[in-house]
């Protein structure tokens, strides 16, 4: 189920709601966290059922792997070892079998077969969270749970598919705050708030230049430069506002329950850095990945004795090793996004980038913070370009497009994309209005793109403003959430007329 | 306004609106339902046609009638007056620019599941659509959640801006004092079109590269015989007392040249041959082929592009079927055929 549906907000949601804080109410918390389990699963089960018992089975062994390494006192490494392996095995299976064969069939020229596994939703978030769930029993970082507490740490619904990814620790306590079991009318308003803004980032931002990404992608061997531009800036920002809308979501359905899930996005598109960059943009992956991945790497035996022989060869800093870090760090970030080399490569360029602004950063930040800015984000987009290319020869043809048909700018077909039914309607009823679109085709993209822009660098984040609750807020909070409820679904038009 | 106020209130108030706003467009949808989707027009009320995949449907479900004419853009010109002229039968469009033989035959079904004592079907059988999977659409968005009577999903015509748009279209063009059109001119283009030899012959394209001659081979011949199958003989099967008439539109002698030259005209007639052959196994079915009339073909006048007639053909052929001319039958559909493909193997051609 996804937030933006009308099954979730007419009837999942206010169920949610009224049955968990209905038990709640009766004193019965065990109850309600059960109920919160099982709407979770029903939420995830929506999209497919056979999902479930992946979700199931991984909750169950995970909680199993925790039991065994806080009892047992001789074999803890080997379960700590077994648990870390059995869920990489599962996310390999499942996200990553086919691609590897299919490398190895390239590579050797064998016809191993492929599985066609259908990859279960959220199986990257859901299988990080545990794995760092198992680490951090591993190093005695968790309080005591049980394993009601723990299925709804991994399965609750609003960070489940598409995160932000969680620890126990930040949500254990919250499920056992006795305080926050009452509805309580600030959380929940504040919930309503951030959900709604988040939807309208969503399905009508997110959604209207999706349409232009979706049209103009597949057409890449003859795209012209503008194009190209256009369609990197343009899916950086659908993926800014889709991602970060689903995050708002969740983080205001969260707070609907009384819950405060850790913020995902901090205008990142602001950045001057790649670092900044990444302290921004998906902060929770970030962090994971900075936990437990970079540090152990880091401050792996290899890594020390590196930096000992560099020192001892005379580098007052060393930072091989780092570089290396870093790098790793960012190959790992590409390999969980995907099963494809453009992520692969699209991690690998990111770690390069940030190694480089490491090395180079005095002296970079000394540059004037538009030429950083620029410079960052024009990198940010060309990786974002190749993010969502569907190959690598996609990729590069169109980067080879690049210095072709500037005279041509951009075809009316993608044009045509952001004529948008409010601003068609608005252009039909102002002829004045209606004269400039027949005479600029272009105004249209001109516009969403740069309402998309302006809402991504200039104000300030939704998370670091605190939220006004007055008649202005309420009714613009019900313009947004009325508009993205009726943008949810539209009529497509069927315009081929031949045959 | 930017008095702070309690979240309570502020909660109940944005709750509250919401709530309005869900019942008010809600009640006006279901109220106008430009689509038809719940009840028949509204009295007092003008509908402008929109879109056929939209209003199929509310035309099968809430109009009267005892013939259906399906088809792709070839159909969509017929007139139902004719129909009721020559063979008494009030009638309704369902036919859908570009539409597989599997939407065809969907529409076909959900008017036989609205009204089971239908007389009589004409469908086109369109050569793009004979070879084609057995579910094929020709779009990924239609709107099934209009062809069911599963109302949870009627949610998605409730609140839909374009829906909320035709709704006020609906009220405008009553305003404007309009009424609501015969079926007659329901998914019409010809007032649009511009007729003539230039605009057909605009539409040939350098034919320099197909060297190769298309060959009907074991794979078309099983997908096309699937489809029909599938699409057309099921229906007719389930249903014997209805009459199912299929015919193969008159395309222009562009059409067939651009056969010739792509190496396609053997493929086009052996995938007729084989669906004609398919279609005439059962007793219902009658088929008409008007392929032969090169009066009409090698007058490019008649014709928007190589395909695409004026409606003046549609109503010819329909006083043809009418008075079974053209008809093919078991015996006379092979020779008939290949009379065709010789007609425009041999036809001299001034379109370089």
């Amino acid at each position: 189920m996804l937030f933006n549906s009308y099954i979730f907000i007419f009837l999942f949601l206010p169920v949610a709601l009224i049955g968990y804080f209905a038990l709640n109410k009766m004193e019965k918390p065990k109850l309600a966290k059960a109920f919160l389990v099982l709407m979770s699963l029903w939420f995830y089960a929506y999209f497919k059922p056979i999902y479930l018992p992946i979700i199931v089975g991984s909750i169950c062994v995970n909680f199993g792997f925790s039991k065994l390494l806080r009892s047992e006192k001789y074999h803890k490494k080997s379960i700590f070892i077994l648990g870390i392996v059995f869920n990489i095995a599962l996310i390999f299976v499942f996200k990553y079998l086919d691609f590897t064969v299919s490398n190895i069939n390239a590579l050797f020229k064998s016809n191993l077969p492929l599985q066609h596994i259908i990859m279960p939703l959220g199986i990257s978030f859901f299988t990080f969270q545990q794995i760092g769930y198992l680490v951090d029993v591993w190093n005695e970082e968790t309080a005591e749970h049980d394993f009601l507490e723990y299925s709804l740490f991994v399965s609750y619904f609003p960070q489940l598919i598409a995160g932000p990814i969680v620890s126990l620790s930040e949500m254990l306590p919250q499920f056992k705050d006795e305080a926050k079991r009452r509805f309580d009318w600030d959380s929940f308003t504040d919930g309503i708030y951030i959900f709604s803004a988040g939807l309208a980032k969503k399905v009508l931002l997110a959604d209207t230049l999706g349409k232009m990404v979706d049209y103009t992608y597949p057409l890449y061997e003859t795209l012209t430069g503008p194009e190209v531009i256009a369609a990197g800036v343009l899916y950086t920002l659908q993926l800014y506002f889709d991602f970060s809308g689903y995050c708002d979501m969740a983080f205001g359905l969260a707070r609907m329950f009384n819950f405060t899930l850790p913020i995902n996005f901090n205008s990142p598109l602001k950045a001057l850095s790649i670092q900044e960059y990444w302290d921004k943009w998906h902060i929770t992956l970030g962090r994971f990945l900075e936990k437990y991945v970079f540090m152990p790497i880091a401050f792996s035996t290899p890594g020390m004795k590196l930096n000992a022989y560099e020192k001892k060869k005379g580098v007052k800093k060393p930072q091989t090793w780092t570089v290396i870090t870093m790098i790793l760090t960012f190959l790992i970030s590409g390999i969980w996004h995907g099963a494809n080399w453009t992520f692969i490569l699209w991690g690998v360029l990111h770690g390069f980038v940030r190694a480089y602004q490491h090395i180079v950063r005095k002296k970079r930040n000394k540059l004037p913070k538009a030429l950083r800015w620029i410079t960052n984000t024009a990198f940010v987009v060309l990786a974002m370009a190749l993010f969502r290319a569907d190959s690598l020869t996609q990729f590069f043809t169109m980067l080879g497009r690049l210095g072709t048909g500037w005279g041509d700018g951009i075809r009316i077909g993608i044009l045509n994309c952001f004529d948008v039914m409010e601003l068609v309607y608005i252009e039909k009823h102002i002829p004045a209005l209606f004269v400039l679109s027949r005479k600029a085709p272009w105004i249209n993209m001109a516009l969403i793109s740069a309402l998309a822009a302006f809402i991504a660098l200039v104000p300030k984040n939704l998370h670091e403003k605190p939220i006004k609750k007055n008649v202005l807020s309420a009714i613009g909070i019900f313009i947004l959430f009325a508009w993205s409820l009726v943008s949810l679904s539209n009529m497509a038009t069927f315009l081929y007329f031949n045959f | 306004m930017n008095k702070t106020i309690n979240p309570k209130k502020w909660g109940i108030s944005v709750l509250a609106l919401i709530l309005v706003f869900v019942i008010a467009v809600g009640a006006a949808v279901i109220y106008v339902d430009p689509f038809w989707h719940f009840h028949g027009p509204t009295a007092g009320l003008s509908y402008p046609y929109l879109d056929e995949r939209y209003q199929n449907d509310g035309i099968a479900r809430h109009f009267s009638y005892d013939a259906v004419i399906a088809g792709t853009s070839i159909a969509e010109n017929f007139k139902v007056s004719k129909v009721k002229e020559l063979w008494g039968y009030e009638t309704i469009k369902q036919t859908a620019a570009s539409a597989t033989f599997y939407e065809q035959d969907g529409y076909v079904r959900r008017a036989f599941s609205h009204n089971p004592d239908i007389k009589l079907v004409i469908r086109s059988l369109d050569a793009t659509r004979l070879v084609t999977g057995p579910e094929d659409e020709s779009y990924d968005d239609i709107p099934k959640y209009l062809y069911d009577e599963n109302i949870f999903n009627d949610v998605r015509y409730l609140y839909n801006k374009d829906v909320i748009q035709r709704v006020t279209e609906v009220i405008n063009y009553t305003r404007a004092g309009n009424v609501t059109k015969p079926m007659d001119e329901y998914g019409v283009w010809y007032p649009y079109a511009t007729y003539g030899r230039e605009e057909v012959l605009a539409g040939l394209i350098d034919y320099s590269d197909f060297t190769e001659e298309v060959m009907f081979d074991a794979y078309a011949d099983k997908m096309l015989a699937v489809n029909v199958e599938r699409n057309i003989l099921k229906t007719a099967r389930e249903h014997p007392d209805t009459e199912f008439i299929f015919f193969i539109p008159p395309y222009s002698a562009a059409y067939w040249y651009g056969m010739l030259k792509t190496k396609q005209l053997n493929y086009t007639i052996e995938a007729y041959k084989l669906a004609v052959s398919l279609l005439l196994t059962e007793d219902n079915i009658k088929v008409y082929d008007f392929s032969d009339m090169v009066d009409i073909t090698t007058n490019l006048d008649n014709y928007m592009d190589t395909l695409h007639y004026g409606e003046w053909i549609n109503d010819q052929m329909l006083l043809w079927m009418s008075e079974g001319e053209g008809e093919l039958t078991k015996e006379n559909y092979e020779a008939h055929l290949d009379k065709v493909k010789e007609i425009y193997e041999n036809l001299e051609y001034d379109y370089e």
